[in-house]
């Protein structure tokens, strides 16, 4: 979701990229909902006689956390490789 | 997709619909948004892998329910059951009494026995009220294990007093 921040993304597609079951995707999406990290909407379908879809995106809280996140895993990998070399 | 729904499919639908009753009315926009993906997946395999994730989606998030409510975490079987097995010693007592009248005997009867059960039998189900919605709901937990202790005692208050 951070590599396409200004994308509208559905759930199927989500679980496609991820790897995560839908069991597992949506109590994340609905987490990630109710802390105001992620905003839906529903879209319209991209063929006619399909049901309008739920889209998901970050918000701009939720793309902050996302970078701080995905910055602290890059430093403590970068660590961990300084580390491995120095023993 | 064929026109004629598959029975993978059939059953995929029929999953999405019961994810979408069990999930809390709250959440139910949720349950719409996962079933409509359903309509989006061409594979009938991936459908119902889809499908059986709903369903497990919905019961985790029946499991992270809030209740509000008194009575919402009354109507909970945890939180009646022990009440009710307490109400059912406390009446086998009472009918006990009315038809032999107070008898102290030293071996142990039919009715002492199911009264011991339903008192033992309770304290897990009590355990596990405590356990589930202590955390969630602390005051309406704290207030109905009251009435639960109330009930306990007042089935153990006659076998106490008339020393049966």
């Amino acid at each position: 979701m951070l590599r396409q921040s200004h994308t509208w993304q559905y759930g199927y597609e989500l679980s496609k990229q991820t790897g995560l079951k839908s069991g597992t995707l949506y109590p994340l999406l609905i987490r990630l909902s109710d802390q105001g990290l992620l905003q839906s909407q529903w879209q319209k379908p991209e063929r006619p006689g399909k049901p309008p879809r739920h889209a998901y995106k970050l918000t701009t809280t939720g793309l902050a956390f996302a970078r701080a996140v995905e910055a602290s895993n890059t430093s403590s990998a970068a660590r961990g490789k300084f580390a491995g070399a120095t023993t | 997709m064929s026109e004629r729904l598959s029975v993978l499919r059939r059953i995929a639908l029929t999953l999405v619909r019961h994810a979408f009753r069990a999930l809390p009315p709250a959440r139910s926009e949720w349950g719409q948004a996962m079933s409509r993906e359903l309509d989006h997946i061409e594979s009938d395999w991936r459908a119902l892998r889809w499908s059986v994730g709903c369903v497990v989606a919905s019961y985790t998030e029946r499991g992270h329910e809030r209740p509000k409510s008194l009575g919402a975490v009354a109507r909970k079987p945890s939180a009646f059951l022990p009440m009710a097995m307490s109400l059912a010693a406390f009446t086998i007592v009472l009918v006990s009494i009315g038809i032999f009248g107070v008898v102290h005997e030293t071996d142990e009867g039919a009715t002492a026995h199911i009264w011991q059960l339903l008192m033992a039998g309770q304290m897990p189900v009590l355990a596990f009220f405590i356990v589930k919605w202590l955390p969630r709901a602390p005051r309406q937990t704290l207030l109905i294990l009251a009435f639960q202790i109330g009930a306990a005692l007042a089935a153990m208050a006659p076998v106490y007093y008339l020393k049966l």
